[in-house]
């Protein structure tokens, strides 16, 4: 018996160490994360994650002091030379300049473009901060380019296409999504605004839902004049920002208290873990409101979020009969292939629910999969934001029109039943430009 | 009654005329989105850019504003050498280049949804009367705005709307396109005459 024990526990040992040489291997190729073997980068992403994709093309040489940097750079890029000048960098209290040279390198045919690591060197603190982010998991800043790159719909679309993710989700690599490059002010990383560029937009209304809030429009109206070179702490602002309630006291993490996180699965809000998070909320809000106060106002949320969820999955219910009934049309293997599978595959399935890569399905999948999709990534997102955020009107038009998309997802499905199964797909699903384009391209 | 109606119906026309062609002239910032809005895709998405950001909150002159790039005289057709000239002030030739490039290749590829839901459109109104494509019409035009969405999003550098205001908006566009053109098929299949 203690013979097959021991097999037992070696080809486990094997099949794990076959595992981690199997991802290891993976992401040897030319792209970047778990897919990298079966994409190219286009030229563009050199600048959103220099370390993996930024090649000097060497139309310069010379080895450069700072000094002769400014020189030159004053006359060539006069506005980031004024940046620098403006910024700490160039006038730190009572220590030298930190010169171009010291993020770029001295030899201009190597000049490297700085990422998070090379802010870190001097920064150490926040930097530290921002890494010891990834033990919360995703979302997080500090994850959020191999969220970007592993998933499925990023290896498989158009790398031109998919330049849009990585402009926000370079947010992991780099320190200027916030503090803007030559000035890299905190004053600025602290207003809500800096935050906008990636933070808005129909799954994650933060701007609206915070800037019609109370808080927010306090802030729109008496923002400009005030001193934004004080710390994030209690008394130095009349309302919180994105960067008080999130980064409290300016520590460079935001996942750390996310309980409901991103909104796309349901949580339970009571564990231990979500808790103690609780109580660390409740420890913001008290630097304003009363802690009971602070802590109704967090349940109302998580009321709100049950609610959504039985919206949610009284929608994918209707999803998955559809799909044991075999009423989806296009079926899963009529369709383009989903990102990364293979066209006609045996055991080809539409993907419902998040944890069954419904992230993925927004593209190559029949229109009541995408009715869905917009229920649950756009209007709950943006109800739940409004939650979060302090901004009613958001919540009840989302609660809303999630009820009218429930009930058209129900008129769609008895629609499909009182049709019945439907013949072969037509070729319009799997041809066509971009289809075929894709097909071949990614 | 009926003169006083046609009169203002023609002074309406009249007006909506003169704005179908963009007005001459000189202009500032506030001018431009005066007339384009706050909540047009051109203005709300540069503000969404990080030089609209910067606008917003930085010292004034550090980030372009519409003039900056457009200049005052924004409706002559567009100069784009000055344009990049522009972009100079702050960024290497090679990075505006390598970013003008990929948005171009990131705009082809959603002119490329856009044909291949156009030619499904074309095939639809060649076979079936107009009173049967108020689908099919109805999500084209929702492409058309997305398409340009797009456009806009790469020229102010706003991912917001490159991508949710653009690209995966298209997508739900052709693949509804391509449903409703289904749900046409099957009703004519099931009775010809429909």
């Amino acid at each position: 018996m203690a013979r097959y024990a021991w097999g037992v526990i070696v080809l486990t040992v094997l099949a794990i160490v076959a595992g981690y040489a199997w991802v290891d291997w993976q992401k040897g190729g030319p792209g970047d994360g778990v897919y990298s073997r079966v994409w190219q980068p286009d030229p563009a992403f050199g600048y959103w994650h220099p370390a993996r994709f930024y090649k000097y093309d060497g139309q310069m040489s010379g080895r450069f002091e700072g000094p002769q940097c400014v020189e030159c750079h004053e006359a060539l890029t006069p506005g980031i030379v004024a940046d620098w000048r403006a910024s700490r960098h160039s006038n730190p209290k009572g220590r030298k300049p930190i010169y171009c040279d010291s993020c770029h390198g001295n030899d201009h045919a190597r000049l490297r473009m700085p990422d998070r690591a090379v802010c870190g060197t001097c920064h150490t603190t926040q930097h530290a901060q921002f890494l010891d982010e990834r033990r919360f998991g995703y979302p997080s800043h500090a994850l959020a380019m191999e969220r970007a790159v592993d998933t499925k719909h990023f290896a498989d679309k158009p790398k031109a296409e998919v330049t849009a993710c990585l402009q926000c989700h370079s947010v992991a690599i780099k320190c200027d999504s916030c503090h803007t490059r030559h000035r890299f002010s905190a004053g600025e990383a602290r207003r809500p605004e800096a935050c906008v560029t990636c933070h808005s937009g129909p799954p994650h209304p933060d701007d609206e839902t915070y800037f019609t809030s109370a808080h927010g429009k306090r802030y729109l109206a008496d923002g400009n004049k005030w001193d934004w070179s004080k710390p994030l702490t209690k008394g130095n602002y009349q309302t919180p920002t994105c960067a008080y309630c999130h980064m409290k006291g300016g520590k460079h993490q935001v996942a750390d208290k996310a309980i409901w996180k991103f909104g796309l699965q349901q949580v339970n809000p009571l564990t231990s873990t979500n808790e103690v998070k609780r109580a660390q909320w409740v420890a913001v809000c008290a630097d304003c409101h009363e802690a009971d106060w602070s802590r109704q106002r967090l349940a109302e949320m998580d009321a709100e979020r049950k609610r959504a969820w039985s919206r949610l999955y009284a929608a994918e219910g209707v999803l998955e009969d559809l799909r044991g009934e075999g009423l989806l049309h296009p079926a899963a293997g009529e369709r383009p292939p989903y990102p990364l599978e293979q066209e006609g595959a045996l055991f080809a399935r539409e993907h419902i629910g998040y944890l069954d890569g419904q992230a993925s399905a927004f593209y190559n999948v029949s229109p009541i999969e995408r009715d869905y999709f917009e229920m649950w990534y756009f209007t709950n997102l943006g109800a739940y934001k409004g939650a979060a955020h302090g901004a009613p009107e958001f919540v009840r038009d989302g609660h809303a029109t999630m009820a009218t998309q429930l009930e058209h997802i129900q008129a769609k499905a008895r629609t499909l039943r009182q049709q019945g199964k439907q013949p072969v797909a037509g070729p319009w699903w799997r041809e066509g430009e971009y289809t075929s384009h894709n097909r071949e391209h990614n | 009654m009926a003169l006083l109606l046609r009169t203002g119906l023609v002074l309406l026309l009249s007006i909506g005329t003169a704005f179908a062609q963009p007005p001459a002239g000189s202009f500032n910032d506030a001018q431009c989105v005066a007339c384009h809005g706050e909540t047009s895709p051109e203005v709300h998405g540069y503000r969404l850019s990080k030089h609209g950001v910067l606008a917003q909150i930085s010292t004034p002159g550090r980030a372009p504003g519409c003039v900056d790039c457009h200049t005052p005289q924004a409706h002559h057709p567009a100069d784009t050498d000055a344009m990049s000239q522009t972009c100079g002030h702050c960024h290497s030739p090679r990075y505006v280049e390598t970013l003008r490039a990929n948005g171009v290749r990131m705009q082809e590829v959603g002119n490329m949804k856009q044909r291949e839901a156009l030619q499904l459109l074309t095939r639809a109104r060649s076979q079936f009367p107009a009173a049967a494509l108020q689908d099919v019409e109805k999500h084209y035009q929702h492409l058309q705005q997305h398409l340009r969405n797009l456009r806009l999003g790469v020229a102010h550098q706003s991912p917001d709307y490159q991508w949710w205001h653009g690209h995966p908006a298209l997508d739900g566009d052709l693949l509804r396109i391509k449903g409703a053109y289904d749900e046409l098929m099957r009703r004519h299949a099931a009775d010809p005459k429909h």
